[in-house]
């Protein structure tokens, strides 16, 4: 059948300089089998502060998915329709519901110090992913395209220009503001989300401190 | 530079006519003045529940189904 | 494996002491209960999704309508005038800033580090130029206009920076900064451009005028947003409704909507000195800033601070069912 079905006949790597079934082999060995989509679960994992990293990671879904709405009618839609204005409102409520549910996930996991058992790129990945968020919040702000923008834009120019930044990325601009907002800030901050995720599911749910393996 | 005679500000709802810009300076929302700190209503109210939450996620009990506990797994 | 000579006992090496944080256990080693892992993302996501809807159907979202210049001409017209004057006499904030506007300053530095003059004048603004003369000169038919803006044009730059920093003093001094109420001077042709500024924001043609990207599509309102930013009258509307800089504004929204409670840290320290007294407050704030979030990124690795949960036992609540269970390296 497959290749590494041959390798396990054959003992030895059918194609090593195969780039495909280097990158099928690394692919299928991120995650130990049966742990990207587990049914079972260590029993240590009983407490309501694990449903916080889930919780976020919905509210993601739900910001994606009210963003994409607003896409549909353009930047501009939400300031003369109703039903744009509500999709707005939906946005904004799910982007607060999102920092709250993944700082008190933050919180959680620093308590129960969970970069434990090389776990450490999970952590890393999870603040960068924390303050990836916070500069897409940031552009949104920037593409309401109302006071709030102009104010904040005004504002922002300044810490960014006192450190140079502000010569390359134009908080005045909302032409590039939005683009930075819809497109790529959502898509690093995705990856890093997908990164993150795919830590945990490959290395499993943080044993608790001091805990004995049996 | 002196201030404008009457700071103005508008409010947005759909289909207003524009007319001059109308000052409230309740638009300016409550917020709590406490030594260096100013933070709005709102915001404490947000941060407050953020903590409740996180001690409720602590203290409350979680529905663990004792005695389907397996063995670990043979992996 | 080595050979040893038979009168000499051979014992391996101790291990090196294994340090603690290597003594995690893996977690595929332990006891496991039954779980639901896609039914809990779809319970999550219902949960968020009526959450969503619910806060967004009470509570709205707030949509205060951007300034227009007209709407800043109507309500406060001498602000329009001293603002067009400041930007001609060069003292205008836009006028003085420095990279990536000018070369008029040398910017903020954190420390040695001149890190505004590094990002370099990559976007350029002649104040003065850009701002006013070029959009009026665009505009103006009216003969009288016309000629005070040749008066200009064939003046030294003296003679300019002379006429225009006189009348913005005249204006300073004038009942509230009443062009009519102006005392008499020697001012050039500066009073009738600033007037026909006036009459252009009015006119609701000025953003048009102003567009950077010089073309008929605009989408980029630096020109526009550096001129609201000179004058009062956008900070005004700002500070009335707590989002200034030294009213914890990064935090806060119009109204009593939810701002941005995560800014905390962050405008924290514009409120207390040295940065709230410190010119380069913007490049240290975000230094410090900067020097912060690496802590919290690499909290794994900072002796003291990973250590802390094990000392402030927060976890004996989060893992309590177990350690009753099965107990613990500590109990055993």
């Amino acid at each position: 059948m497959n290749t590494r079905s041959t390798d396990l006949l054959l003992g030895e790597p059918a194609d090593r300089s195969n780039w495909t079934v280097r990158l099928r082999t690394r692919l299928e060995h991120t995650v130990p089998p049966g742990e990207a989509l587990p049914d079972r679960q260590p029993v240590y994992v009983t407490s309501w502060i694990y449903v916080f990293g889930v919780l976020t990671l919905a509210a993601f879904v739900v910001i994606l998915a009210t963003g994409g709405v607003l896409a549909l009618g353009g930047a501009a839609w939400w300031h003369t329709s109703g039903l744009g204005h509500f999709v707005n409102s939906l946005h904004l409520w799910s982007v607060e519901l999102f920092f709250a549910f993944m700082v008190v996930h933050l919180w959680g996991k620093y308590w129960m110090a969970a970069w434990r058992g090389k776990r450490a790129l999970t952590w890393m990945t999870g603040v960068v992913a924390f303050l990836g968020s916070i500069g897409t919040a940031f552009t949104g702000y920037l593409s309401q395209s109302n006071f709030d923008s102009q104010w904040i834009a005004g504002q922002a120019k300044d810490g960014l220009n006192a450190v140079g930044i502000g010569a390359w990325f134009n908080v005045l601009n909302p032409g590039q503001m939005l683009l930075w907002h819809v497109v790529l800030l959502p898509f690093v901050v995705g990856l890093l989300i997908v990164v993150h995720v795919i830590l945990v599911r490959r290395h499993g749910v943080v044993p608790p401190i001091d805990a004995v393996e049996e | 530079m002196a201030p404008p005679a009457s700071i103005e500000a508008r409010s947005h709802r759909d289909g207003e006519a524009m007319g001059a810009p109308d000052l409230v300076a309740e638009t300016a929302g409550r917020y709590v003045h406490w030594g260096v700190i100013q933070i709005s209503v709102t915001n404490l109210v947000i941060i407050g529940a953020m903590l409740v939450l996180f001690v409720l996620a602590l203290v409350l009990p979680f529905p663990g189904s004792h005695g389907d506990d397996a063995p670990k797994s043979p992996r | 494996m080595a050979t040893t000579t038979p009168d000499t006992p051979t014992r391996p090496a101790a291990p090196p002491p294994r340090r603690r944080r290597d003594r995690t256990p893996d977690s595929h080693g332990f006891p496991t209960r039954r779980y639901d892992l896609v039914k809990e993302f779809v319970v999550a996501l219902v949960v968020v999704t009526l959450a969503t809807v619910g806060l967004a159907a009470i509570l709205s979202s707030p949509d205060e309508q951007a300034i227009t210049m007209r709407d800043w001409a109507t309500a406060a017209p001498a602000d329009v005038v001293a603002t067009a004057t400041g930007e001609l006499a060069g003292t205008t904030t836009s006028a003085t800033y420095g990279p990536p506007y000018n070369s008029n300053s040398e910017g903020q530095k954190l420390g040695p580090l001149p890190l505004q003059k590094w990002g370099g004048v990559r976007i350029p603004v002649d104040s003065a130029q850009d701002l006013v003369v070029t959009p009026l000169t665009g505009w103006a038919r009216a003969p009288a206009l016309r000629l005070a803006l040749a008066t200009w044009r064939g003046a030294s730059p003296a003679q300019r920076t002379s006429w225009a920093t006189a009348y913005g003093d005249a204006l300073a001094k004038a009942p509230d900064g009443n062009p009519a109420r102006v005392a008499a001077g020697d001012y050039g042709p500066v009073p009738a451009m600033a007037a026909g500024f006036l009459s252009l924001a009015a006119s609701g043609g000025l953003e048009g005028a102003l567009t950077s990207s010089g073309n008929f599509y605009g989408g980029d309102q630096t020109r526009s947003l550096l001129l609201l930013s000179d004058g009062a009258y956008l900070e005004d509307q700002a500070r009335a409704r707590q989002l200034g800089g030294d009213q914890w504004g990064m935090m806060n929204e119009t109204g009593n909507y939810p701002g941005q409670p995560w800014m905390w840290l962050y405008t924290f320290w514009y409120q207390v000195p040295p940065f709230s007294t410190s010119d380069n407050a913007d490049a240290l704030v975000w230094g410090l800033m900067m020097l912060l979030s690496a802590g919290l990124l690499l909290v794994p690795f900072i002796p003291g601070l990973r250590s802390l949960p094990r000392w402030i036992p927060v976890h004996r609540l989060v893992w309590r069912d177990y350690y009753r269970r099965y107990g613990s390296t500590r109990t055993r």
